[in-house]
């Protein structure tokens, strides 16, 4: 009876989630000696259960709400706040203002004069002052950063779980030929100097990728979506496969096989909805790990290309002034942490919350 | 000795010692011995006197060439006439001013023993010209008779340059009033046996040289060791035992290093936000001072590429870009003194310079409004391609260049190139895929012939090397060019100040942005400094000494 009590009121994760959703370890018979009782208890779905250890993960939710947050900021905040502050990201505001009387970067909440074509200065506000000696506005170019970091981070990320998770549920569960042949271009895209990939397709092929944009994305975005997706797809190849070997031995995929299912059929309904759980860990993690990777490569000269801002260039430009103008690589690092850190918490809730047998 | 005596002695002793003491104070001499440490942060092109072209070997090379005429190791005017060194006194000329007869002046020997003779020179001469060397530079032996030959792989010696004895006479296809000071340049160094017979394109890293220092090793991308010739007797100075430079560290680090007194001299320069504070710690251009500015001959400017459909016949455009350029705000990119805001071709101080005032130095409102106006009609589709430098404030003034252009419709894609692959495929006919490309110039030899034909004389366009990375030829300038380079005195001055007014005012080649100073920052433990920019940047390695 208190068993009971007490799982209506606070599921324990494990036992009533899997329960509920049909699918883990049989329920404790207990469960069905009073019917008036188990009448109460509202019966919910498997991704109930997920969302119901989620929520008692706080760090994971701060993780989710600033994620979301950072996606409202990005893609709604940033044109607006260009819009209210009367000027661009990639404008230099050199005339008056933008630089201080030691020819440094303004420093944060600095008034600077634009020059209009009657040749009067208008008053705006840098929030968060010139982002180095071109003048620019810092606080701007934090916001449309994120926006590329985003880009980058969840194209890249949607296209390595593509090709892995195709390619890792067809190794795991054909195996024989599919699965050695898929395991040894995984061996090789591993071993592949991935730096020296990307050096070479800035030189040659970045050049004309660069100016794909589709209409909406910053230049240098698809260049680095491709590579980062098509060189990091094998860690959720290897991850995907795995999970695959040990659903296809199950009862439901030999049931689903007996009762005449093709192939295909099985790899659809019942292989790749397994998947889905550690898909979105991986996603989570992937992103933060593309993000990072795109700053890395930006801070080397070879992702986004100028004038477009992301952290990364952000932060190649910012030791210039290290000595007089530090805060100049504190915004987009602490951006960074921040996006990473909230990447990963969420990561790390979303995999507790999907593995039924977690307790916490 | 009875004690009188002993005493009288003594004083007399400890008088002497005290006098000399009291000299040493009053005027001190250069300090001789010692290691002087440099930084560069990107390795030399070479080290090989018949392939370096960077300025940063040119300033290892004034230490270690000796050649027929040079530049003395003295500051302002002094130091900026070329004057004879292996050569004995000046040259004999012809009347027809084609022919030069130069006597090698005696005791000038390699770091190997062996002695500087006229065949040294000839042995030069045929090294550079030597088409498996692959020289950038021979087009400066373009008025040397029988080069061409060599150049393009008919010849084997150059015939217009002959030993004759301790004589090394040289003709000239025509007269050419620079060629005392085409001599300064390293190419042109006596070189020893041993290296005349080394043709190697790839360049010889360790070699015999017969001025104050030599080549003791390099290793490429990490160092380099300059060591005292001990056969020198030519009378520079020569204070440091050793001049070692270091390659690989960033100007922040540099910078650390120099204040630190673990390196001497930040040979790449610091960072730019710095040099304001640096001179406002230590002064400006005070007696051997830690901060020295002297203005260089030198431009920083945009080619516009004329061989490309948006700039072929098209100077409305050109002259809009001239009014487009921020050159204020390009100026700022480069921090404190970097240089004085310039709109044509030739540098102050230089021959043939005169103030055009053809374009603005400052924008505003009017100056936007007139270059939209310019390139009205005149924008081909309105795309360019702009390259530069990806290294240091390169990339933050592309992007101010680019903002510029966009001001007046032009949407210019920049595309970031290492330094050397960037004026190496710049000057190549066949890599030049650029519309626009920010570039710098610094004087091989003071004279506004290397400015403006070198720069932009059109027979050179089709050479698959070049420095007319404007593509420019223009019949009607090329004539004006050759004619200006065969004059002498004021005539010659203002036969170039017109040209330089012309072009810039009909069909501007370039967007003339620039000239920079010559910025150094030295250590407190380094003294006797001397900077002579006919020589090139920075104090004169061979001068400097430890206090």
């Amino acid at each position: 009876m208190s068993n009971v009590a007490d799982s209506a009121a606070a599921p324990s994760g494990g036992q009533l989630a899997s329960f509920l959703g049909g699918a883990g370890p049989s329920p404790p018979a207990d469960l069905f000696l009073e019917e008036e009782l188990a009448a109460e208890v509202e019966a919910r779905g498997y991704w109930a259960g997920v969302w119901l250890r989620l929520r008692r993960d706080k760090l994971a939710l701060a993780g989710g709400v600033f994620i979301v947050l950072l996606f409202v900021i990005a893609f709604a905040g940033a044109p607006l706040a260009a819009k209210l502050l009367g000027h661009g990201p990639n404008e230099p505001f050199l005339v008056s203002g933008g630089l201080d009387e030691d020819q440094l970067p303004a420093g944060p909440w600095t008034h600077v004069g634009k020059l209009t074509e009657d040749g009067e200065l208008e008053q705006q506000l840098f929030v968060l002052g010139s982002d180095s000696t071109l003048a620019r506005d810092e606080f701007l170019r934090l916001l449309y950063g994120a926006q590329v970091s985003l880009e980058v981070g969840i194209g890249a990320t949607c296209l390595s779980l593509f090709l892995g998770t195709l390619l890792g549920a067809l190794a795991g569960f054909f195996r024989g030929w599919v699965d050695t042949t898929i395991s040894r271009m995984v061996d090789l895209t591993m071993a592949f100097p991935y730096l020296l990939f990307v050096i070479t397709l800035a030189g040659t092929l970045g050049t004309r990728l660069n100016h794909v944009t589709l209409g909406f994305l910053g230049e240098g975005v698809v260049t680095l979506v491709l590579v980062f997706g098509l060189l990091g797809w094998f860690y959720s190849a290897r991850v995907m496969r795995s999970v695959a070997l040990s659903i296809r031995e199950k009862e439901f995929v030999e049931a689903a096989r007996m009762v005449g299912a093709s192939n295909w059929r099985i790899v659809r309904s019942h292989v790749f909805p397994h998947l889905v759980g550690p898909l979105i860990v991986l996603g989570t993690l992937n992103v933060a790990a593309f993000i990072l990777a795109e700053a890395g490569l930006s801070f080397l000269g070879l992702g986004i290309q100028l004038p477009t801002a992301s952290w990364g260039t952000l932060l190649a430009d910012a030791p210039q002034y290290y000595t007089s103008r530090p805060l100049l690589m504190v915004w987009p690092g602490v951006a960074l942490l921040l996006t990473t850190l909230a990447f990963n918490l969420l990561g790390d809730g979303l995999r507790d919350a999907f593995d039924p047998r977690g307790s916490r | 000795m009875n004690g009188k005596r002993l005493l009288g002695i003594v004083l007399a002793i400890t008088g002497i010692a005290l006098l000399v003491a009291a000299a040493s104070t009053a005027a001190p001499t250069a300090k001789r011995g010692g290691t002087i440490v440099l930084d560069i942060s990107t390795d030399v092109d070479y080290i090989d006197p018949q392939l370096s072209y960077y300025g940063e070997t040119w300033k290892l090379e004034a230490a270690t060439a000796c050649k027929l005429m040079n530049w003395q190791d003295k500051e302002g005017a002094a130091g900026a006439v070329a004057t004879p060194e292996v050569s004995a006194g000046l040259p004999v000329i012809s009347r027809d001013g084609k022919t030069y007869t130069f006597t090698i002046k005696p005791g000038f020997r390699f770091s190997n023993g062996q002695t500087v003779t006229a065949r040294s020179f000839v042995d030069a001469f045929n090294r550079f010209a030597n088409p498996r060397m692959q020289s950038t530079g021979v087009q400066f032996l373009d008025i040397v008779q029988g080069a061409q030959a060599v150049i393009d792989g008919k010849a084997r010696t150059i015939s217009g340059v002959r030993a004759q004895g301790n004589k090394l006479v040289v003709r000239l296809t025509k007269a050419s009033p620079d060629f005392l000071a085409r001599l300064t340049m390293p190419f042109m160094q006596a070189i020893d046996t041993n290296l005349a017979r080394q043709i190697d394109a790839n360049g010889i890293n360790q070699y015999a040289s017969c001025g104050p220092y030599y080549f003791s090793s390099r290793t490429p991308g990490r160092s380099i060791t300059l060591r005292r010739n001990p056969h020198y007797k030519g009378g520079r100075a020569a204070n440091a035992d050793t001049i070692q430079v270091n390659v690989g560290n960033d100007i922040a680090v540099q910078f650390q290093n120099v204040e630190k007194g673990t390196s001497d001299y930040a040979s790449s320069g610091i960072p730019p936000t710095e040099w304001k504070n640096v001179v406002g710690k230590y002064g400006l251009n005070r007696k051997d001072g830690r901060v020295q500015v002297r203005p260089l001959f030198d431009i920083r400017y945009v080619a516009m590429n004329h061989g490309r459909p948006l700039f072929r016949n098209n100077p409305g455009l050109a002259k809009a870009v001239n009014w487009a350029v921020d050159r204020q705000a390009f100026s700022a990119q480069g921090g404190y003194l970097y240089g004085k805001r310039t709109g044509q071709i030739l540098p102050p101080g230089m021959v043939g310079y005169k103030p055009q005032g053809l374009y603005p130095l400052k924008v505003t409102a009017n100056t936007i409004k007139q270059a939209k106006k310019l390139a009205d009609g005149n924008l081909r589709g309105g795309k360019a391609v702009l390259w530069s430098s990806n290294t240091g404030i390169a990339p933050l003034q592309a992007q101010l260049i680019q903002y510029n252009l966009k001001q007046i419709g032009l949407d210019a894609e920049v595309r970031l190139l290492p330094r050397a692959q960037q004026f190496t495929n710049a000057g190549n006919p066949e890599t030049a895929t650029f519309d626009m490309t920010m570039e710098r110039w610094g004087a091989d030899y003071a004279d506004p012939y290397d400015f403006v034909n070198i720069l932009l004389d059109g027979a050179q366009v089709k050479n698959p090397q070049h420095n007319n990375y404007a593509y420019f030829n223009v019949a009607k300038y090329n004539r004006q060019m050759t004619s200006a380079s065969l004059l002498t005195g004021p005539r010659r001055g203002a036969a170039y100040a017109a040209l330089d007014g012309a072009l810039m005012r009909e069909n501007p080649p370039w967007a003339p942005l620039v000239n920079s100073n010559d910025r150094s920052f030295m250590s407190a433990r380094v003294g006797c400094i001397t900077i002579n920019e006919a020589h090139g940047s920075g104090p004169l390695l061979n001068v400097i000494c430890l206090k």
